[in-house]
């Protein structure tokens, strides 16, 4: 038994220094620039981890919302900041290489696409420009902070909340990041219509047979959208006849339908039931452009008898969300 | 019949010579407006962004039609946007003490025109498509008064040694009557060790409106007779009341002197270009803070005749925070008809902006000159009247 013991107490032996030895190599390995003394392990210096306080995320201009509020603006963008105070006790120095090698990062992204995303227009936004702002104050602490360009086309905040976050790396590869979790975008109704309707040559006194003059009309916003139409009277100069709103005749969702049976006529206050059909949607360009969407109204005309002259009229196009 | 014909054809042609190449287009965002919980009698606001997506200006008009469009205003109501220009628009609603509770729905429509075609239909030309956006706008009347604030955000810009702290609250009051908001600020130092509460009230706030407070801590507090370098720690509660709304900590840095760059620009001078006697002539400046503190700041203008120093004015100093643009005024009232020059720059924490100048054309009102007009044909009777009597005279005598 005695002969077995030496050697089963030698293995416990050199099972526990092996322990001991692990141990104190994850100490060192888990800090790795403490200095070590062979004698007690005393730490006096050493790299450790940034800390950050929650971003804030706001609009630099075009809007009077509260912070964190993003107001579109119609076929441009908007740049949205985002800024935190970074700060490690090692000092600023730590972060200025990694400030300027591009390990500030941000990312601003809507909920639902997560922080994983791939850039995109819509939900996306990862082409931060990040830098430090001002000097290193207390020899610790540096506000720092990465702008946006947001496209008009950003899915609204409807149902889905977006969020800015940053994260920054300091030299000994030790990170931080945190999350505005706050971010709102707006809702954005913007369209866009050329101001001429050609009707060409209608003989006084007749219809046109079918709506085929077509009107077109882009969505430079982020929602969808239908039309109101109204319009005025032709004016004719005396003693022609004015030529009435209602012989003005349009059709939302086909082209070349019947002037008779199948269009509505002009009014002259704003109709909020004929084109709900219009459904205009915004667009979804996530990378290139973005490229409005386009949607047609087709028109005819009628001329009353006696009507001549210079006549002239307004058609107005109102969008609304739908 | 072929009248008509000639008609249309030569419509056509106005247009494809002038505006072949002309949109009409306009953007708002939000697209929905909601007041709760508005008081009868009462007041509530907010905003809207009007964009122009094209490159063609336009003239933008706005209307509030529906159930609250008689107690809906925009501010503005007509303006022209510039290609891919903006404008934040001011909404407000001032319901009659005698409306009945309930929701009210109207749709405010905002309206645009390019700027060619909107002079075309004044002079009665040709057939345009104008454009426009309806966004809705819902109204909560209600009896009952509710007293509530929100604090939005709360910023300490760091500051030097010696100057004062300054602790900005975004407050918006979120109930239906006016009041005024109280915020308690704490300050301890790094170490924990408290140095002294500075308390803060408010102006009066308008229901929904929001406001930026800066309260300004002066330097010499807590012992110190001015606050050295270091990092503090503030405790900040808003009450309502009495009762706290709202509890934050932050931490602020104080600096060395000399640290932080003191910078700001004069950008836009405006002046009118006439002006007459007996006008006061109001004079604009828009002064830029580029700097890293936040500085208070005056507008002062010297007004030439030719080489000569005519008279100087200044205006209020205020105070223009980081990175902000504000206004600053003074007014001049000319003692006599010329041409002046105004030479204007901003004073700000011991500095001077670089001067713009402007010219200034000072005119007899034409009231005046009427009346020194009459003036002198009365003197001129009234010599002639002399002289006759004095002819008469003489004539007796003879």
């Amino acid at each position: 038994m005695a002969k077995y013991l030496t050697p089963v107490l030698i293995l416990v032996v050199a099972v526990l220094a092996v322990a001991l030895a692990v141990k104190g190599g994850e100490i060192v390995t888990g800090m790795s620039v403490l200095e070590v003394h062979p004698s007690n392990f005393t730490v006096s210096g050493g790299n450790v981890n940034p800390t950050m306080t929650t971003p804030e995320c706001y609009q630099t201009s075009g809007t009077q919302g509260a912070l964190g509020s993003i107001t579109l603006i119609g076929n441009d963008t908007v740049t949205v900041v985002c800024n935190t105070t970074v700060s490690d006790n090692n000092g600023c120095a730590d972060f200025n290489g990694t400030i300027s090698g591009n390990f500030l990062w941000g990312l601003l992204y809507q909920d639902g696409a997560g922080t994983s995303c791939l850039p995109s227009y819509l939900d996306c936004y990862g082409n931060a420009t990040c830098a430090a702002v001002g000097a290193c104050t207390g020899g610790t602490d540096q506000t720092v902070e990465c702008r946006f360009l947001v496209q008009w086309n950003a899915d609204n905040t409807t149902g889905d909340g977006w969020a800015g976050f940053i994260s920054i790396m300091d030299s000994g590869s030790l990170q931080t990041n945190d999350t505005d979790t706050t971010v709102d975008v707006g809702a954005l109704l913007a369209i866009h219509v050329a101001h001429t309707l050609d009707f060409g040559s209608v003989p006084a006194g007749t219809n046109e047979t079918n709506c085929t003059h077509d009107h077109n009309t882009l969505n430079y916003g982020n929602v969808q959208i239908d039309l109101q139409l109204n319009g005025t009277a032709l004016d004719c100069p005396s003693p022609y006849t004015d030529i009435p709103v209602g012989y003005l005749h349009y059709n939302c969702t086909g082209w070349n339908q019947s002037y008779a049976s199948a269009s509505a006529a002009l009014t002259g206050t704003p109709v909020g039931t004929y084109c709900t059909g219009f459904d205009l949607s915004s667009s979804s360009d996530e990378t290139i452009g973005p490229v409005p969407t386009l949607g047609v109204t087709h028109w005819g005309i009628g001329i009353s008898a006696g009507s001549g002259g210079t006549c002239w009229g307004t058609i107005h196009f109102t969008a609304i969300a739908g | 019949m072929p009248r008509i014909t000639i008609l249309l054809i030569a419509t056509c042609i106005f247009f494809s010579i002038f505006a072949s190449a002309v949109f009409a287009g306009v953007g708002v965002s939000p697209v929905e407006i909601t007041y709760n919980n508005v008081v009868r009698g009462g007041y509530a606001e907010s905003y809207i962004t009007v964009s122009n997506p094209g490159s063609d200006a336009q003239v933008v008009s706005i209307g509030v039609e529906g159930q609250s469009g008689k107690w809906s205003v925009a501010e503005p109501n007509n303006f022209t946007l510039e290609g891919h220009g903006y404008k934040i628009v001011r909404m407000l609603i001032q319901p009659p003490s005698d409306v009945p509770n309930g929701v009210y729905e109207s749709t405010i429509y905002v309206n645009s025109v390019d700027v060619q075609t909107a002079a075309a239909i004044e002079q009665g030309m040709g057939m345009a498509v104008t454009s426009g956006v309806g966004i809705m706008q819902y109204v909560n009347i209600v009896g009952t008064e509710t007293r509530n604030y929100i604090v939005e955000g709360v910023s300490i810009p760091i500051t030097e040694e010696c100057r004062p702290v300054q602790f900005i609250f975004n407050v918006r009051n979120s109930g239906n009557v006016r009041l005024n908001s109280k915020i308690g600020i704490d300050v301890y130092s790094e170490s924990g060790e408290y140095l002294r509460t500075y308390n803060y009230t408010s102006e009066q706030m308008l229901p929904t409106k929001l406001y930026n407070f800066i309260i300004r801590m002066p330097p010499d507090f807590g012992g110190f007779t001015c606050m050295p370098v270091g990092k503090y720690n503030a405790k900040m509660i808003a009450f309502l009341d009495g009762s706290p709304v709202f509890t934050t900590d932050k931490s602020f840095n104080v600096v060395e002197r000399g640290t932080l760059t003191i910078t700001g620009a004069l950008q836009d001078l405006t002046v009118q270009d006439k002006a007459t006697l007996g006008e006061t002539v109001k004079i604009d400046a828009t002064f830029k803070n580029i700097g890293q503190l936040p500085v208070l700041a005056k507008l002062k203008a010297e007004i030439y005749s030719g080489d000569k120093l005519s008279t100087a004015v200044e205006g209020d100093e205020i105070e223009v925070n980081l990175g902000e643009s504000k206004t600053l005024t003074a007014y001049w009232q000319p003692g006599w008809i010329g041409d002046y020059k105004v030479k204007a720059s901003v004073l700000y924490e011991g500095r001077k902006t670089d001067a713009k100048e402007a010219d200034v054309k000072v005119e007899l009102a034409q009231t005046m000159i009427y009346a020194i007009a009459g003036a002198i044909v009365v003197i001129a009777v009234i010599v002639l009247a002399l002289m006759l009597r004095g002819m008469r005279k003489s004539r007796r005598k003879q």
